[in-house]
């Protein structure tokens, strides 16, 4: 399989953009040309130049320095909402597909209730109630990803659940959960992978939107979304503030959609 | 003499894995005459269906020819591209395939897809292609093709589904009919019909055929002229009768003798595995391609690979030394010490055994009252069609299904149905041994951790002791210790079925229920598996139920048989009683619809129609009614038919008494069998 990634040219471009945000992200501290909270009354909103890459914001902040550090906090979020979306899913999938029956129904049909809103109806519900801070953010994502991991596992273990091996497992005298996460759970690891990287994009995404809405994180965090939000009143004077940002998390998403189709493609082969 | 419509000269396929090119198909030569049916024979991976795509020009992206010339009325397939191709599959090549449900688009009306081929090949408008499809549906023999032209391939049986293929392949007018295993998922009784139907049509159309397949008794039946394949090459060719009469190559010998037969009056025959396994794709061998496994080799077969021969009249061999081969050595597996009587101890009873299954339709009782025994170190054959309910019975022996109704009593204890509450002792006792061997295995467990778990959590031994018994079970069914630490996704089938049969004996059972443990196989491999499950129930003194639809294994093996019909018993006796006759008619149907390589024209052909009733409604009376070919008259369809006893534990389901069947079923003439 890394032999048929490394073919992909899409994979290559879309996994070397996440890395570029991923070292940002990290290393913010290091490669920024200025400190990214320090502000400078004396060139508000300048434009791009030689000293200011990218120019600065309202306050006279360097947008270049902003936007690298800007990695940080969606590089937190998404990935760590994922993972805990996809423990979630695994979970709730293996039980209802392997068990059936009413906990099946009941489960799928909380599922189906929560996929027919927009996720960002009920986050941005949930976060109101429980209020605004990344911890929450990053529960909410979770809770509201989870019910789409659990189906695509749940249509897994259908599968694997009818095949001979679980029934010679049962045969010897094994029990359920035995079954469920030592002989059904490493065979649907590969649609687990697909979803993983399919949901860090969306999780990208509605990270961003969500600090976006100021749901989130609260300034003067450099992160994308947030600076959308703050600068976009400038948006017809100083263009270079909203667009800074809002290219580097779509190219943060572009990315990992990339990457993701090809880990998708390699699996699937 | 006239040139032969199909010439295909010095053909070599090769197939692109894992960046390397290997060789499928190396240097075949064949011809094959105007109306002649050809039959090419060899086991999986031998290249025989890549030679077929290749005569389409059908191979995979991965795949080329690398040489050679296929000509058809001379001319050359391997120049045509594009449209040109295009117009000439379905016009003058057509191929039906193995899987009719894959071959059939799921989403249109039979009609329409018959009518397609009508409009795209012969230019016929849309009501004329209707007309004609509507004709070709008659042709093949499917009553009321009005009705089945408005169907979805869904709606069809397997049997069904094949003839319309079969009447697809045709509407082009083909001159050459390419049949890929076209009757093998089918049940023995519609592949009996299928083999006829295309024996009628060969007089009808104007085509030659090439038969694709692994069962000699198949093509002995429908072909002139043979071809083996082995390693991509072409080792044996002649005529049918000549070839498997008088075999003039190692290869096809050796096949011959795995097949397990059953020729009227005699007992059973032993099987001999060919030693050895089949080669890899591409891997080069030195010398001739066979000589790994051949009992005949010598020094020079490891030098130049053969030619082939001229060996007689239209007949060749690629072996240097096939003067030898009709005194080839015999490879009998290691005696088997006394399998002869099976104690008349009871290990097992089962009776009034019920299970039915909600659907929309109403219930379908899948195993209606079954009441069966089976005695220590004894063998009882399942056999029926598919669907009457064999492979529900046997998940219900073992724990895996809950029937209705019925009571179970093991080693002389009742005990419960549900697997869940049944205790060690059974759950060491009864295992079970599956059909499929892509998914027996956990594809992610090494077969060790596989085995090591059955050993741990059925025999409590873990560590040392554990990893003993492991390599102890390894030897038992002949499984190198070199393999246990693979995946099942690395071994093939046969060693696959091996790492199964180990896994059910890890509790030291007395009772394996196998569900068609051989019907995936090659026939070299099914000898082996075959002859390991003879000697383990020797060793281990297990006993079996076996199921099957192939009545030449269940003979193999059997001690008694029950044979099964919609749900229900309808006969249960010795295995020489049954093949000795007389039969229950639906029985003796089965055993007359087996092609078989020899004593064919001797045997009566009955056929049953592929008619079978819906579970959900049987019919009233004897259910076999419908179909039978003996049916009295109207009692058959009123009243259920008792059991009766042809003598020595042989009973039969039926209202025609056992000497009246006896006298039906002796053909007039014939000495009594």
């Amino acid at each position: 399989m890394p032999g048929r990634l490394i073919r992909n040219a899409a994979f290559l471009a879309g996994g070397a953009v996440v890395v570029f945000w991923i070292f940002a992200a990290l290393e913010w501290k290091v490669i920024t040309p200025y400190d990214p909270f320090a502000v400078g009354p004396a060139h508000p909103l300048a434009p791009p130049s030689g000293a200011h890459w990218l120019g600065t914001d309202d306050l006279g902040r360097d947008v270049l320095s902003r936007v690298l550090a800007g990695a940080a906090p969606v590089l937190t979020i998404a990935p760590t909402a994922t993972l805990l979306s996809l423990l979630g899913g695994t979970t709730i999938g293996l039980v209802a597909g392997f068990h059936r029956g009413l906990l099946d129904d009941v489960l799928m049909r909380l599922v189906d209730a929560v996929m027919s809103l927009p996720v960002i109806i009920p986050a941005t519900v949930v976060l109101a109630l429980v209020g605004r801070s990344t911890t929450n953010v990053i529960l909410a994502i979770a809770v509201l990803f989870s019910p789409l991991v659990a189906r695509t596992v749940r249509s897994a273990v259908l599968i694997e659940r009818e095949r001979e091996y679980v029934d010679a497992a049962r045969l010897r005298g094994d029990r359920g959960l035995f079954i469920m996460f030592f002989e059904i759970l490493p065979n649907v690891t590969s649609p687990l992978i697909v979803e993983g990287t399919v949901r860090l994009g969306y999780a990208v995404f509605t990270a961003g939107t969500l600090s976006f809405l100021q749901l989130g994180i609260q300034p003067p965090s450099p992160d994308w979304g947030l600076t959308v939000a703050v600068e976009r009143a400038f948006v017809q004077i100083a263009p270079w503030t909203v667009l800074a940002p809002a290219l580097a998390l779509a190219s943060l998403i572009i990315g990992v959609n990339l990457a993701a189709d090809g880990v998708r493609r390699a699996l699937a082969e | 003499m006239t040139p032969p419509l199909l010439e295909v000269e010095g053909l070599t396929v090769s197939y692109r894995r894992a960046g390397t090119w290997g060789t499928a198909v190396s240097n075949v030569s064949l011809g094959i005459g105007r109306g002649e049916a050809y039959g090419l024979v060899g086991e999986s991976g031998c290249g025989k269906t890549t030679l077929a795509l290749a005569l389409m020009r059908y191979l995979p992206r991965n795949g080329r020819i690398d040489a050679g010339a296929i000509r058809v009325d001379g001319e050359d397939l391997t120049r045509l591209d594009g449209e040109a191709l295009r117009r000439w599959r379905g016009a003058r090549l057509a191929m039906v395939y193995q899987d009719p449900a894959g071959a059939l688009n799921p989403a249109l009306r039979v009609g329409d897809q018959i009518a397609e081929v009508y409009r795209f090949h012969r230019g016929a408008g849309r009501k004329e292609a209707a007309r004609r499809a509507a004709e070709a549906l008659a042709k093949v023999a499917m009553p009321d093709p009005d009705d089945i032209m408005r169907r979805y391939p869904h709606q069809l049986s397997g049997g069904q589904q094949q003839r319309v293929v079969i009447a697809m392949a045709l509407a082009g007018g083909p001159r050459l009919l390419l049949l890929d295993e076209p009757t093998t998922g089918l049940d023995v009784t519609i592949e009996a019909e299928i083999i006829d139907l295309i024996a009628a049509l060969r007089a009808e159309i104007d085509a030659s055929i090439l038969l694709i397949s692994h069962n000699l008794g198949l093509v002995s039946r429908m072909c002139d002229r043979i071809g083996i394949m082995y390693a991509g090459r072409i080792v044996e060719e002649g005529p049918a009768h000549d070839l498997l009469h008088a075999p003039r190559h190692p290869y096809t010998m050796g096949l011959l003798r795995c097949v397990p037969r059953f020729e009227p009056g005699k007992g059973r025959v032993r099987l001999e595995p060919i030693p050895g396994a089949l080669p890899f794709l591409g891997d080069a061998i030195a010398g001739c391609a066979f000589h790994p496994r051949c009992v005949l080799a010598k020094a020079r077969c490891r030098g130049r690979e053969p030619e082939l021969y001229d060996v007689g009249p239209g007949r060749r061999s690629r072996c240097y030394f096939w003067e030898d081969v009709p005194q080839m050595p015999h490879t009998y597996p290691a005696a088997v010490p006394g399998t002869g009587g099976t104690s008349a101890e009871t290990l097992l009873e089962v009776s009034g055994l019920r299970k039915s299954y909600h659907g929309r339709g109403g219930d379908t009782v899948a195993v209606d009252d079954v009441s069966l025994e089976v005695r220590k170190e004894e063998t009882l054959g399942l056999v029926g069609e598919s669907g009457s309910g064999k492979t529900t019975l046997a998940r219900c022996l073992v724990g895996l299904t809950v029937p209705d109704a019925g009571t179970l009593v093991f080693a002389g204890a009742p005990e419960p149905w549900k697997g869940s509450r049944r205790g060690l002792r059974i759950l060491q006792a009864m295992q079970m041994v599956f059909q499929n061997p892509e998914t027996t295995l956990n594809p992610s467990w090494t077969i060790r951790r596989i085995l090591a778990r059955a050993v741990q959590v059925l025999l409590h031994l873990g560590g040392r002791a554990g990893q003993r018994r492991v390599a102890e079970l390894a030897r038992q069914v002949r499984l190198e210790p070199r393999y246990l630490d693979l995946r099942a996704a690395q071994l093939s089938g046969g060693l696959r079925q091996r790492a199964a049969i180990a896994r059910a004996l890890a509790g030291k059972p007395a009772l394996a229920v196998c569900d068609e443990p051989v019907s995936a196989l090659d026939v070299s491999v099914q000898a082996a598996i075959l002859g390991l499950l003879e000697e383990l129930q020797a060793t281990e003194g297990v006993s079996y139920v076996l199921i099957s639809h192939d009545l030449a294994v269940v003979r193999y093996l059997a001690d008694r048989i029950g044979v099964m019909y919609m749900a229900q018993l309808v006969e249960t006796g010795d295995t020489e009683a049954i093949f000795a006759g007389p039969t229950h008619p639906y029985t003796e149907a089965l055993l007359s619809a087996i092609p078989t390589i020899d004593g064919d024209e001797a045997r009566p052909r009955i056929r049953l129609g592929s008619d079978i009733p819906s579970l959900a409604h049987p019919p009233a009376g004897c259910r076999f009614h419908t179909r039978c070919p003996r049916k009295l008259g109207a009692i058959c369809e009123r009243e259920a038919p008792p059991w009766q006893d042809a003598g020595q534990d042989h009973l039969i389901r039926c209202h025609i008494a056992p000497d009246d069947l006896r006298k039906l079923q002796t053909p007039p003439g014939a000495r009594p069998r």
